[in-house]
């Protein structure tokens, strides 16, 4: 990890409120992330990574808040800065890639309009200079000028979020968050746009912050890992050490979930169970209940996130262990 | 397709008062003491009711002198042509229904906005609970309500009519008993009317707020107006525009019960009184205009839709 922290998180708690009270999402999370650096967050749906990626960028709405926890980026917490303050930062500072390619373009607006409306509002230029940015944004994502004229629903999937991407990139931000941005698209397709990311992040030298579900997609591409399991973060790691030598039984179950895209053939596993009720989360260990390799302590102590050495971070006593022994 | 619409309009308009049964010019005589028959036979002839032709050649004569803007003569304002009375019952509806109907829809739907954007203040719930309460009031009786404690009671407003007959048709104190006349019965309208706006677009807007282009203009940083305006209410308000524009169709006949019970010189009164006197010619021109008037006011939102919609806009290419 670079030692210039452009973000770092600190014991971040956020979720939302409920009637039967306050559910935390995301229970304690802290990472740094590097100048220029590429994070993968990974895990199954509802352990909280959306909400992490939503808190980070003040997007959270309704009923959902931070609790506590800070949020420095570039030495100053979002956390507790006030809404025209953090306004400003948006887009500019760190911008965010969605889910939803589908949805997530206005279908009144043309592409034009949705890509420098960004622009006019955090900087005092002409309208023939947003214009001419909007272009150059669109060449990076190897889409025609003559879209800006488009609207929505006359592009692809894989267009619109390709736009959405340009649209990210406009303003030239530092950090740029992507929550699943590739779930919604056919697997031909993420792989174009996972690899656009990668060219554009070594062109224009921002940070990532990868979430999605799909631990195979992340291996190649990003610098650091974390795995995330009902809100916390269970291991962290160097990338392809990681994927190579998992030592939270979670992360080896999330693993032999999915196919690799390269490599060779293996029968497929899964994890059995289900994710615990954040409103009541089960004692000791999260994962315990679920967990193969659970012992009797597992489900009275409660694992401490410990450092095995070599930037590698794991929330489960039998960490390090399976690495001499060398599993999988 | 709007040109073949209005043909079917046409034909039905000249059909169905020709099923209903009666004799126009008995019902006429009937309000007149000690008439001669042979003056019956006159008067029938004067109306054209005399005729032995087919009715099919009758249905190519009414085509031919409408298209050419020949409406007949009024039975009931015998001799005043039917072109005549409506130009002088038309503007007061237009006047009245017409604007009280735009004038609802902007503020209701003005008022949707801010109780969707500001749905966690007071105000926008109290909003909610107070046009609910208030779309529920069927509207001639609130008119009812109204005449009977500002004109009977307080003798604030005239109890009925369009204008004062003492002032000069024109002048400064005419103009300013115009209003006084309108004032009641433009309250009832938009008050009665508002709330389905206002609950429409609120609904409509919420519905928006939730969509994903909206996280997306948040996380932009856009500023708060532009968000509200161009990705919230402009995508919120196209379900209402096409009620807006079938509201503005019925502008011309939907008035019927209100101008009752204002006695407003409008169209609907006059419909009404028409259908008393078998004034045939006065109910197909009637009819004419407010099913001519229906589709005018579908086309212009279709117009509409295509000017704010450009998904609509690809379709119709």
């Amino acid at each position: 990890m670079s030692d210039q922290a452009m973000l770092e998180v600190e014991g971040l708690v956020a979720g939302y409120g409920t009637k039967k009270g306050f559910v935390r999402a995301v229970d304690g999370v802290s990472f740094r992330l590097g100048k220029g650096r590429f994070l993968g967050i990974a895990g199954e749906s509802g352990c909280g990574k959306s909400t992490l990626a939503y808190a980070i960028m003040r997007l959270l709405r309704d009923n959902a808040r931070i609790e506590s926890g800070r949020i420095l980026f570039k030495g100053e917490d979002l956390a507790t800065l006030e809404p025209e303050a953090m306004n400003g930062r948006r887009w500019t500072d760190m911008a965010m890639v969605f889910q939803s390619a589908m949805s997530a373009l206005n279908p009144v607006l043309s592409v034009g309009e949705q890509l420098t409306d960004a622009v006019h509002a955090h900087r005092k230029v002409s309208r023939p200079e947003a214009v001419d940015l909007a272009v150059e944004m669109l060449r990076l994502v190897d889409i025609n000028a003559d879209r800006l004229k488009s609207y929505p629903h006359q592009l692809s999937g894989g267009m619109k979020q390709r736009v959405m991407i340009a649209m990210a990139l406009i303003l030239k931000p530092d950090l740029l968050i992507m929550d699943e941005p590739t779930t919604a698209l056919d697997v031909v397709v993420q792989r174009s746009i996972i690899e656009k990311i990668d060219d554009l992040r070594k062109e224009l030298g921002f940070s990532v912050i990868f979430i999605t579900h799909d631990l195979s997609l992340l291996v190649e591409i990003s610098d650091e890992l974390a795995i995330m399991y009902a809100g916390r973060i269970c291991e962290y790691g160097r990338s392809r050490e990681l994927f190579d030598c998992p030592e939270h039984p979670y992360t080896e179950g999330l693993m032999n979930s999915f196919p690799t895209l390269s490599g060779p053939i293996v029968r497929m596993g899964g994890i059995d169970g289900h994710a615990p009720d954040l409103l009541s989360p089960p004692p000791g260990c999260r994962f315990a209940p679920r967990c193969p390799r659970a012992e009797a302590d597992c489900s009275r102590v409660e694992p401490e996130l410990r450092d095995l050495g070599d930037g590698r971070l794991c929330a489960c006593p039998l960490g390090g262990r399976a690495r001499r022994g060398g599993t999988r | 397709m709007l040109l073949f619409t209005l043909f079917v309009a046409l034909s039905l308009n000249f059909f169905l008062p020709r099923l209903m049964p009666g004799d126009p010019a008995r019902a006429l005589l009937a309000k007149m003491d000690a008439i001669q028959p042979e003056q019956l036979e006159s008067i029938r002839a004067a109306f054209g009711l005399d005729t032995k032709d087919p009715l099919a050649l009758q249905y190519w004569h009414y085509l031919a002198n409408t298209f050419s803007g020949n409406l007949g003569v009024s039975f009931s304002r015998f001799p005043m042509p039917v072109a005549q009375v409506m130009r002088i019952a038309v503007p007061w509806t237009l006047g009245l229904m017409g604007l009280c109907t735009i004038i609802s829809f902007i503020l209701g739907t003005l008022i949707g906005v801010f109780a969707a954007w500001r749905r966690e203040t007071k105000l926008a719930s109290f909003s909610v609970g107070f046009f609910s309460f208030v779309r529920s009031f069927p509207y001639f009786w609130l008119g009812l309500v109204f005449v009977y404690f500002f004109s009977f009671r307080l003798r604030v407003f005239p109890i009925g009519g369009a204008y004062s007959v003492d002032a000069t048709r024109g002048s400064g104190s005419w103009w300013l008993s115009v209003l006084r006349h309108g004032a009641l019965p433009a309250l009832t309208i938009c008050v009665t009317s508002m709330g389905a706006w206002m609950l429409t677009m609120r609904n409509n807007m919420i519905n928006v707020l939730a969509e994903d282009y909206i996280t997306v203009a948040l996380a932009k940083g856009l500023p708060l107006r532009r968000i509200k305006s161009l990705y919230a209410a402009k995508n919120a308000i196209l379900p209402s525009v096409t009620g807006f524009a079938m509201s503005l169709g019925f502008v011309v006949g939907g008035g019927l019960v209100t101008e009752m019970v204002f006695s407003y010189p409008g169209v609907g009164y006059m419909l009404f009184q028409a259908v008393n006197a078998k004034d045939y010619p006065l109910m197909q021109a009637i009819f004419l205009f407010i099913a001519t008037a229906v589709l005018i006011a579908n086309f212009l939102a279709d117009i509409a839709i295509m000017f704010l919609d450009p998904r609509v806009r690809d379709g119709a290419k």
